[in-house]
């Protein structure tokens, strides 16, 4: 009896330590990324393009191409997912929505650094060289699969007798589709849109060889452009201790972008349901 | 009396199993046909064939003829769509839209088939359906808030909204307090003055209160149809009494 | 089952209508978007890395040597490394990963459960790229200053700790993967845990069996399909991981022993020489060991679905 109460309390006893220990990195993460990056930031951090070591400089043009070339990954990603989504919600018993779901699934463990290739392959190798395309094309490639996913999900917790209501009233089933379970599962499709794209805002391997990078402001879609994950990669490994301390600039607006996004989202799903 | 649906030989399943057999009845205009039987007996799977409804579930099937004033609506030319359209229905659960608002659900229909004055037609409707006075000052609001007898006249509001000629309900106020359930048995029996009326209830009292015809249903066949003061009072199938007398079901 | 429209062709006499058209467009981009994009995937890499695949043949899987200016390309040391830092960051992760999952389940009182729960997955959603710069500046110093010298100077006679001791390493590279997959193997083995029924837990306890003997006796054999779908699903990530890996693990394609060396990834060095490769037969090494890595996270994904689905209703889904 004692030995069986003695291991119950040593597993308890690790239980609580595990998660203890988790939280370390966490803390020590936020810890470091908030103490350091609030020195840097500044308004000219947030707005002036990179400089040499030594003449200050920020990361203006990171901010903005980040946006741009998630606005582009959006605009390309967010449509074919969520139509993707949309016929395996409703239609989901023909054998063409069985492969998809299943490729779906799949294709959410590609490692990033292969889209990346990808977009180079199908993209910069075509079209002239790094581009702000390439790099919204291969972070669209990533996506797709979460909001295909988050699409199918939302609209199959849409009760079937909604459709049925509509359908009586002599709807056809595009817009009983369209006007009514789309509608529906709106919210739902929205949180899980918002939170894969700030799960790609992040995303940096993608990036090194379908943006590239680029010191001036945003030159045009075709043209290589600066995001703030590949700058802060680059600044990282850089020799420079005042680029190291820029890099932690970098990444407190980073985080402090995704991790707003991510709480809000969360809090307003939990209320709404 | 003159008949609004003539149900001709009809058999219904869903894949290998068959619900309905050889179902064969006349559906009078203007009255409120009731429909009876224990759960599971395939009440629901009629009703469902009479707008073709029950076809969209997979694997679901119909055989035989169901004429709408004289036409069969299975016939190859006829349009589902359109069918649905004349023949509406009121499901057990009240369904609203719940992300469209009071005054959208109604509309709903209406827009569908192009209708050019909709205010005006959704004031109709509500007022149909009684519920005009108590939502008249929120009709953007959400129906989420409803109580639940609300809610099932809202649909019951959205269904007129598409001018039907025959309303189903299928357990209309199962889900509903005995006030409320009051409130629909009294809107069911004015509509009947411009609706062909078909109810499905497990309920004996509401049937005898409100049908001018009963259809006894047992194990997918249809045992007996009559007056429902027939049918309750002097019930030809020993089958029937039993069920109306409490004995099983 | 009355979950789904069914498909066009069941509308008995429905005339080809805009639904038809509907259902047809939402059948191309689906098949677009998702099938057509996989096998494009698929192809590129198998094209582009072809030159490489003629050139060196089974040979490039077992070679060791990487030296692009001598125009010699091995990929032994990027799949070695890529192995063995990812399975020890599940022998790191995976005990951690089930302690938090059954804290969270089981012992936590409600407060801290509805709190720690949703701070645990933030961590999954930090980029890789700040989880490195964390390595870097803050994991890496004291991995070599805390561990990996008393590792050495203690257990050192082990070849696998033996020194010199580095702080970019395959043990700081396999320590900030585990950070990584922690949350996604906690967060699918609590809800598993939380699925088995509360009256087979409690019958085991009514019985006078501790907490402990419950988990083993009761909770795990419910469970272990889901969490074993889970540890592959983390396998996978930390196969594909590519920045905060190749920030930390010290970058050299060597075969180590010492777990407090430098190593190589698959994903790293294609991060780190892509953009150098000039040469057409560097260049398709490197996407050749692209191909490598899609397929082996694919075949580890894949077993994760399949292992999953399978226990789907157990696990309420990934
Ligand atoms: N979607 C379905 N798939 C297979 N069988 C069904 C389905 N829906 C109903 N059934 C079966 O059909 C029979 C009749 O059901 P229903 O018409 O709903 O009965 P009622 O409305 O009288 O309770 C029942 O035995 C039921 O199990
Ligand atoms: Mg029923």
């Amino acid at each position: 009896m004692l030995r069986r109460k003695l291991a119950d309390r040593l597993f308890t006893f690790f239980c609580i330590a595990s998660a203890a220990l988790a939280l370390i990195p966490l803390l020590s993460m936020l810890y470091t990324i908030v103490s350091k990056g609030l020195s840097v930031i500044s308004l000219q951090f947030l707005t002036q393009l990179p400089a040499p070591p030594g003449e200050g400089g920020g990361f203006g043009n990171a901010i903005q191409g980040s946006f741009i070339v998630v606005g582009i990954a959006s605009a390309i990603g967010i449509p074919l997912g969520v139509a993707a989504g949309m016929y395996l919600a409703e239609f989901p018993n023909t054998k063409l929505s069985r492969a998809v779901s299943f490729t779906a699934d799949v294709l959410t463990g590609v490692p990033s650094i292969i889209t990346g290739i990808f977009a180079y392959a199908i993209i910069v190798v075509n079209f002239g060289g790094f581009s702000a395309l390439a790099g919204g094309v291969a972070l669209a490639t990533m996506m797709i699969p979460f909001i295909v996913r988050t699409t199918e999900e939302a609209m199959k917790l849409v009760p079937w007798e909604l459709r049925e209501a509509s359908l009586a009233l002599g709807a056809p089933r595009w817009r009983t589709t369209l006007q009514v379970v789309l509608s529906t599962a709106r919210f739902g499709i929205i949180t899980g849109t918002l939170l894969t794209v700030a799960r790609i805002a992040g995303e940096t391997a993608p990036l090194l060889f379908t943006a590239f990078s680029n010191r001036f402001w945003f030159e045009g879609v075709m043209q290589p452009v600066a995001t703030l994950p590949v700058m802060i990669y680059t600044y990282a490994i850089s020799p420079f201790d005042e680029w190291h301390a820029q890099a932690w600039g970098g990444a407190l607006v980073l985080v402090g972008m995704i991790l707003t996004l991510n709480i809000l989202v969360r809090v307003a799903a939990g209320r709404r349901w | 009396m003159e008949s609004k649906i003539e149900v001709v030989g009809l058999n219904a399943g869903f894949g290998s199993t068959h619900v309905l057999k050889n179902i064969s009845l006349s559906i009078p205009r203007n009255r409120v046909t009731a429909i009876i039987g224990p759960s599971g007996c395939g009440k629901s799977t009629f009703v469902r064939c009479l707008n073709r409804i029950h076809e969209l579930v997979p694997g679901a099937w119909v055989r035989g003829k169901v004429l709408l004033d004289g036409k069969n609506i299975y016939d190859s030319d006829a349009d589902p769509v359109e069918v649905r359209r004349r023949v509406g229905m009121v499901f057990q659960k009240p369904n609203p839209f719940p992300a469209m608002s009071i005054f959208d659900n109604v509309a709903y229909g209406p827009r569908i088939h192009g209708v050019k004055d909709v205010h005006r037609v959704v004031e109709e409707s509500l007022k149909k359906a009684a519920l005009w006075e108590e939502v008249k000052h929120r009709l953007s609001h959400s129906p989420v808030s409803l109580s639940g007898g609300q809610q099932q006249r809202l649909c019951i509001a959205r269904a007129l909204a598409v001018k039907p000629e025959v309303i189903l309900f299928d357990e209309p106020c199962s889900a509903l307090d005995p006030v409320a359930t009051a409130k629909i048995e009294e809107l069911v029996l004015e509509l009947k003055e411009n609706y062909t009326i078909v109810i499905v209830t497990h309920n004996m009292q509401q049937a005898a209160r409100i049908a001018d015809y009963t259809a006894f249903f047992l194990m997918g066949e249809l045992v007996e149809f009559g007056e429902t003061a027939e049918i309750f009072e002097n019930p030809r199938d020993k089958r029937t009494e039993d069920y109306i007398t409490g004995r099983f079901g | 089952m009355r979950q789904s429209l069914p498909s066009g062709k069941r509308l008995r006499g429905e005339p080809a209508s805009p639904d038809i058209l509907f259902q047809a467009a939402l059948a191309v981009l689906a098949a677009l978007s998702v099938l057509a994009l996989a096998a494009l995937l698929l192809l590129v890499l198998l094209r582009d890395s072809l030159p490489a695949i003629t050139a060196f043949g089974f040979d490039f899987l077992l070679s060791t040597e990487w030296n692009p200016v001598a125009g010699e390309f091995g990929a032994l040391p990027f799949i070695y490394g890529t192995i063995v830092s990812s399975l020890l960051a599940l022998v790191i992760g995976v005990p951690l990963s089930l302690g938090i999952a059954v804290y969270l389940a089981e012992i936590a009182p409600a407060k801290v459960r509805a709190v720690l729960t949703p701070v645990i997955e933030l961590l999954a959603a930090i980029p890789s790229v700040i989880i490195g710069l964390w390595g870097i500046f803050v994991l890496a110093p004291f991995v070599r200053e805390h561990l990996a010298e008393p590792l050495m100077e203690h257990a050192g006679f082990l070849p696998i700790f033996s020194g010199p001791a580095y702080g970019y390493s395959v043990l700081t590279a396999s320590l900030v993967l585990a950070i990584m997959i922690i949350p996604i193997i906690s967060s699918i083995s609590r809800e598993a845990i939380l699925a088995v029924p509360r009256l087979q837990k409690e019958g085991a306890l009514a019985l006078g069996a501790t907490r402990f003997e419950m988990l083993m006796s009761v909770v795990l054999p419910y469970a272990r399909g889901a969490i074993f779908g889970a540890v592959m699903l983390g396998l996978g990530r930390a196969i594909g991981e590519t920045m905060a890996v190749t920030m930390v693990i010290g970058n050299s394609p060597k075969l180590f022993t010492s777990l407090l060396h430098p190593g190589y990834t698959m994903a790293a060095v294609i991060a780190n020489e892509f953009t150098e490769a000039t040469e057409d037969l560097y260049l398709a090494a490197l996407i050749e060991i692209g191909l490598i890595l899609f397929l082996i996270s694919m075949l580890v994904n894949v077993l994760a679905r399949l292992i999953t689905r399978r226990y789907r209703r157990v696990a309420g889904g990934v």
